[in-house]
């Protein structure tokens, strides 16, 4: 058993590395060869997972950790590197997979395999780590590479790379803390209980705190949404941003063309919001961010240190808030898009948020259908994505597509159920009972508000994005229907098969979600409550709006329009790196030089022909360090001191 | 076979790698007249050669190998830790002297004793942990370096002798030696820089030789004040009879051991002091640490590619060398007494270099200033004299010299040599590989996971918070400042478009990229062979604590 096991983990860990090594061979070997090669290396590390999970099984359900290799051993640490594998992490290998074999289905050519087979050993690497070390290298090493994806031939500029190092030095912040607390030791093993509960809680919470923001940073929410493209801001203007932000997910300005409002503001030279479309991701790699790389592995940081997160109440309590804005803000983004693409974005990045309230809750139930339902929706939103790159590729067209996106959007509305589940516990969180509501009261305060007002205002942002959510999605596909009625539909093919099998068995899955991951029965659809009837009317809404040709698009557009612009003048991140950090040190970095050059070097020149001035000529040899000079005066010094030492001795 | 043929060579490695540079000078110097393809082959093979030895010293060292003779336990420890030790007399003379003895039944006998007399100066040469990671890195950057330059046979023998100067630094057991070979070693680099390079090395060498002559007549004053003062001093039954001792380790293992004491207690540590500041500004001015790094940068950005690879890689580290061999051990309390001091100026010095190298828009003028801010760290690291910070230097100071190396054979070369080959029109490589390979170099001397530079920043800082936050807190803002540097750096790509890239350029990069690898995921096996040397500079009490864990093997042992 223990050889089969040893194999297996071999597998998991060694098909990412041979499909990166072979994806270097990309333009020798056929293209087809590569994709057919990468997908029988994610098959096998999904039949590996899955063998994992059932061969490596303890008793307690406790995680089974491997040691593979001693990296460094000092007299006062040591670092081991290791596998530590649950259920929580079959279940993540599991997601990757699934989504990788849907995104190398329709991988477009234009973008390097290599690049995805390593961000897919990064993601590997940080789910199974077996300390935190490992699972730091696996966390940067899936963002770089995944930015990489984004990078566009010629250009220098990574858009996501450099604002993801954000992240890494909150996240490295907090193992250091971590490190410098628990004995020199980088194990999670060393997280028991008595020793958390040893710390003072103000360290448990800057712990917290440091993860969060690290968090916060990967999976995009509010405010270092950074990583969701913006246009190009002052700095990029005057040539010193860190990037030039694509807009491919925050979205364009709402206004349909033909509008006079969108004439005005294409005219204006200085407006910066137009669109960009040749800037954009392609679909396949916005999945894998969204729904493989980053969300995922951001939210799983999140679990492996739940320890701290259930002692810092303080921490949990910002999530909740930070998580709430993020999911309303993106569902609004979400109804001012034009594209699926972006819709479908938003709307992920706004899952994310309704996650991290739901890890805020106290009930562990609460946490766990959350992150069912988001990974539900991560599948989800990969076929929808991918089905998306194919559209775009002309294989569908006309009523068909029609018809796949509507069954999309219902797929999508799946969902519901898990929201609503989710919606129900911050339901009882915000009006608990009595004897709890007292304590919760005096126990937390956030920014001078009780943690109780709080949940309730969470309730009212889950309604109000509720709302937004199934609104733009129906708004999505009525203005995608427009846009394919003006074009020929000459090619009538049918959607594969296999469109039609998933997008079942995620409805399925929704409905199982809504039942907290349990078949005891048909879910109650009357046990919807708040949720369905606020969807109802936000496809109402989009129904009437957008069904017909009528002005009333345009006027939302102009309501809307002021808020998407505010929400997506995140530029200000943009701008503010560059003028308190960029710029700054530029401007230091070349006014040392100057110093450094005219300064000290003249000051030292100077000093020099001064000094030899001011001995006269016969002292210039030894000024200019003749080698005569140096060599008597060596010479003399040792005669010195030899009788230095004699004098001294006597 | 064992006995006849490997243990001559084995039993003399450092002895080999010493002499076969010299013998490969000479056979250059003969082979001149049989043209530049003798000479080529000639050097190839000296080249190949000294890598093999130097590979097989690496492996053959055991860090663990305990001393055979009660005598040397006595004296150097239960420890071999110089091994391949050869000694010949070269200065100084043993005499008979006359002792007179009283036996049990009071007669009088007089017996003939021999008795070393006068200055002992010997060519001895060995190594331990620490100076065989120098040797092998410095005869694979030479080697890396000469195979660059192949046209004359003046600098053909320049590079052997060069080499010879540079293994004989790092293997020398004597302090003449030492100091003989390290003033060597610029003598030949002045030689090779007067060669090529651009039009403002004429103003940059003398600046360089200066500096470091300047150094090493301060090394040699204080190491011969040293040698004096523990002579004379130290307690010895006939004072006029007292050999001056120049062999490293027998004065490291007699200072260490207190062997002074009585009334030249005291005046051994007055005149200690002195001898300490001479060998710490002997040692610390060649480093060339900011603001006093002018001359070094000109140098660098001057100099032919191939000395920049051994002027960053190697040479600029014997100061740090220098420190380990000298400093540290034998004054121990003088540098924890002053050890706030030095990390707080040498952890400003790497922040200034590294913010320089920030504001500098070539490629050289960076390489070179970071050069100067990773050597300030890694010193910082070493004063901190924990067992984690001087491993930490160590690992820093080899992973430099991989990346350093590599990155600077990337760059594209102003030489006529080189632009000649262009103007060919060999097979050029594509942009993409050296824009990796640039990148990978970057990411190594950044500290990315698995490549060399990041053992060095993982060990550092646990060195660093024992010894103080601030010192901790320069290094780190040093090494973000260096990151972020190189990323930016990264987006200005050199300018290829009159260089080739050639199948022995895909060699060098394919090692050096190899090394920097296994490094990075492997650096146990450094650290095995180099930690029982680092832990003999520790001071007595962080010595025995550094010892006290379970994990190491060294404790076993002691």
């Amino acid at each position: 058993m223990d050889t089969l096991r040893t194999f297996m983990i071999g597998a998991l860990v060694g098909a990412p590395l041979l499909a990166w090594g072979l994806s270097w061979l990309e333009g020798q070997l056929s293209r087809q060869v590569l994709l057919n090669v990468a997908r029988g290396a994610v098959i096998v590390a999904l039949l590996s997972g899955c063998g994992l999970s059932f061969a490596a099984r303890s008793p307690d359900s406790s995680p089974v950790e491997f040691a593979i290799m001693s990296w460094l051993r000092m007299p006062g640490f040591g670092v081991t590197l290791g596998v530590r594998f649950d259920g929580f992490a079959f279940v993540q290998t599991t997601l990757v997979s699934v989504v990788l074999l849907l995104v190398l289905s329709a991988w477009p050519a234009e973008v390097a395999l290599r690049w995805l087979m390593l961000a897919w050993f990064g993601v590997t690497l940080a789910i199974m780590a077996g300390n935190l070390g490992q699972m730091f290298v696996g966390w940067t090493l899936s963002a770089w590479a995944s930015s990489e994806l984004a990078r566009k031939p010629g250009n220098n500029l990574r858009p996501v790379w450099l604002v993801q190092r954000v992240s890494d030095f909150a996240l490295l912040a907090g193992i250091g803390i971590v490190w410098m607390h628990f004995n020199s030791s980088l194990e999670f093993a060393a997280w028991t209980p008595a020793a958390i509960g040893a710390l003072r809680p103000e360290l448990i919470e800057s712990i917290a705190l440091c993860v969060l923001i690290g968090v916060i940073g990967r999976c995009a929410q509010l405010p270092l949404t950074i990583w969701l493209e913006t246009e190009v801001g002052f700095a990029a203007q005057t040539g010193n941003s860190m990037m030039k932000l694509s807009d491919v997910m925050v979205g364009v300005w709402n206004v349909p063309d033909g509008h006079q409002v969108a004439k005005r503001l294409k005219s204006d030279p200085a407006n910066r919001w137009h669109s960009a479309d040749e800037d954009s991701v392609s679909p396949p790699v916005l999945a894998w961010w969204l729904c493989a790389a980053y969300l995922p592995v951001g939210l799983g940081l999140l679990f492996r240190f739940e320890p701290f997160f259930v002692v810092a109440s303080h921490t949990r309590l910002l999530m909740v808030a930070v998580g709430a804005f993020t999911l309303l803000m993106c569902s609004m983004n979400a109804a001012s898009q034009n594209t699926w693409s972006q819709v479908l974005g938003q709307l992920t990045v706004g899952q994310c948020g309704l996650v991290f309230v739901a890890l805020g809750l106290e009930h562990r139930h609460g946490q766990a259908s959350a992150l069912l339902l988001f990974w539900w929706q991560s599948v989800i939103l990969t076929v929808l994505l991918v089905a998306n790159s194919e559209f775009r590729r002309s294989q569908f067209s006309g009523q068909r597509r029609s018809a796949v996106l509507l069954i999309a959007v219902l797929c999508l509305a799946s969902g519901l159920w898990g929201r609503q589940a989710v919606s129900n516990l911050v339901w009882e969180q915000a009006w608990p009972a009595e004897s709890v509501a007292g304590s919760a009261e005096t126990a937390s305060l956030v920014f001078g508000a009780t943690a109780s007002r709080l949940w309730r205002i969470v309730v009212g942002l889950v309604c109000v994005s509720e709302l937004l959510v199934s609104f733009s999605v129906l708004r999505a596909w009525f203005h995608d229907r427009r846009q394919q009625s003006q074009q020929d539909s000459e090619r009538l093919d049918s959607p594969p098969w296999g469109l039609w099998l998933t997008v079942t068995a995620m409805s399925l899955g929704g409905l199982w979600i809504g039942n907290e991951g349990k078949f005891t029965g048909p879910p109650n659809l009357f046990q919807l409550g708040n949720l369905l009837p606020l969807s109802a009317a936000g496809m109402v809404l989009a129904w009437w709006m957008y069904s017909k040709p009528s002005s009333l698009p345009e006027k939302f557009s102009a309501v809307m329009g002021p808020f998407a612009r505010l929400s997506r003048n995140r530029f200000y991140w943009d701008d503010l790196y560059f003028l308190l950090i960029v710029h700054p040190a530029k401007v230091s970095g070349e006014w040392l030089r100057w110093f450094d050059e005219r300064v000290l070097g003249n000051g030292v020149r100077t000093l020099r022909s001064r000094l030899l001035h001011s001995l006269g000529e016969s002292a210039e040899p030894l000024v200019a360090g003749s080698a005569m000079i140096g060599a008597l005066t060596t010479l003399s010094s040792v005669a010195v001191l030899a009788w230095m030492l004699l004098w001294l001795r006597s | 076979m064992w006995d006849t043929l490997v243990r001559p060579i084995h039993d003399h490695l450092p002895l080999w790698l010493l002499l076969l540079p010299i013998l490969g000078a000479v056979i250059v110097g003969v082979a001149k007249q049989a043209g530049a393809e003798a000479i080529r082959r000639t050097m190839q093979v000296n080249l190949c050669l000294s890598v093999a030895l130097s590979v097989w010293l690496v492996v053959a060292y055991e860090p663990l190998k305990p001393v055979d003779s009660a005598e040397q336990v006595a004296l150097l420890g239960p420890i071999e830790r110089f091994q391949f030790r050869d000694s010949f007399a070269w200065v100084g003379e043993t005499r008979i002297a006359l002792l007179e003895r009283t036996r049990r039944n009071g007669d009088r006998q007089v017996v003939k004793v021999p008795i070393r007399w006068g200055p002992d100066i010997r060519c001895e040469v060995g190594v331990d942990g620490i100076s065989i990671w120098f040797v092998a890195l410095s005869v694979l950057l030479v080697a890396v370096a000469a195979s660059s330059d192949f046209r004359l046979p003046t600098s053909s023998a320049a590079w052997l002798w060069l080499q010879a100067s540079l293994v004989g630094t790092f293997v020398s057991l004597d302090v003449v030696l030492f100091v003989v070979c390290w003033v060597s070693t610029l003598l030949a680099v002045a030689w090779l820089m007067g060669q090529a390079g651009d039009s403002q090395r004429h103003d940059a060498t003398p600046r360089l030789l200066k500096r470091c002559w300047w150094g090493g007549w301060l090394v040699m004053l204080g190491l011969g004040g040293l040698v004096l003062a523990f002579g004379w001093l130290r307690p010895f039954p006939n004072r006029m009879e007292t050999p001056l001792i120049f062999s490293i380790p027998e004065l490291m293992a007699g200072i260490r051991q207190g062997a002074i004491s009585g009334e030249s207690a005291l005046l051994w540590v007055s005149v200690n002091n002195w001898l300490f500041w001479l060998l710490v500004v002997g040692f610390t001015g060649p480093l060339w640490l900011a603001p006093f790094h002018h001359g070094f940068v000109a140098a660098f950005a001057s100099a032919p590619r191939g000395v920049a690879i051994v002027l960053a890689g190697v040479l600029l580290k014997v100061g740090v060398y220098g420190w380990l061999r000298f400093v540290l051990p034998l004054f121990p309390e003088l540098v924890r007494q002053h050890g706030d001091g030095f990390t707080t100026l040498l952890g400003l010095s790497s922040l200034f270099a590294a913010v320089l190298a920030f504001g500098a828009s070539d490629w050289r003028r960076r390489i070179a200033l970071a050069t100067c801010s990773s050597v300030g760290l890694s010193l910082l690291g070493m004063t901190t004299l924990t067992l984690e910070g001087l491993t930490g230097g160590v690992l820093r100071l080899l992973s430099h010299g991989l990346t350093a190396g590599l990155l600077v054979w990337l760059l594209p070369s102003e030489e006529p040599s080189l632009a000649r080959r262009a103007s060919e029109g060999s097979d050029a490589m594509t942009p993409r590989w050296r824009v990796g390979l640039v990148r990978f170099a970057l990411f190594a001397w950044i500290g990315l996971p698995g490549l060399s530079g990041f053992v060095a920043e993982f060990v550092t800082p646990f060195g660093l918070f024992q010894h103080e936050f601030n010192a901790a807190a320069l290094s780190l803002a040093t090494s973000g400042v260096i990151a972020w540097m190189w990323v930016r750096a990264e987006r200005d790509r050199p300018d290829w478009s009159h260089t080739v890239w050639s199948p022995r350029d895909t060699f060098v990069a394919a090692v050096l990229v190899t090394l920097n690898i296994g490094l990075g995921v492997a650096p146990q096996f450094v650290v095995d062979r180099m930690q029982p040397s680092l832990l003999s500079l520790l001071p007595m009490d962080r010595e025995t604590s550094a010892t006290s864990s379970e994990t190491l093997p060294v404790a076993e042992v002691r």
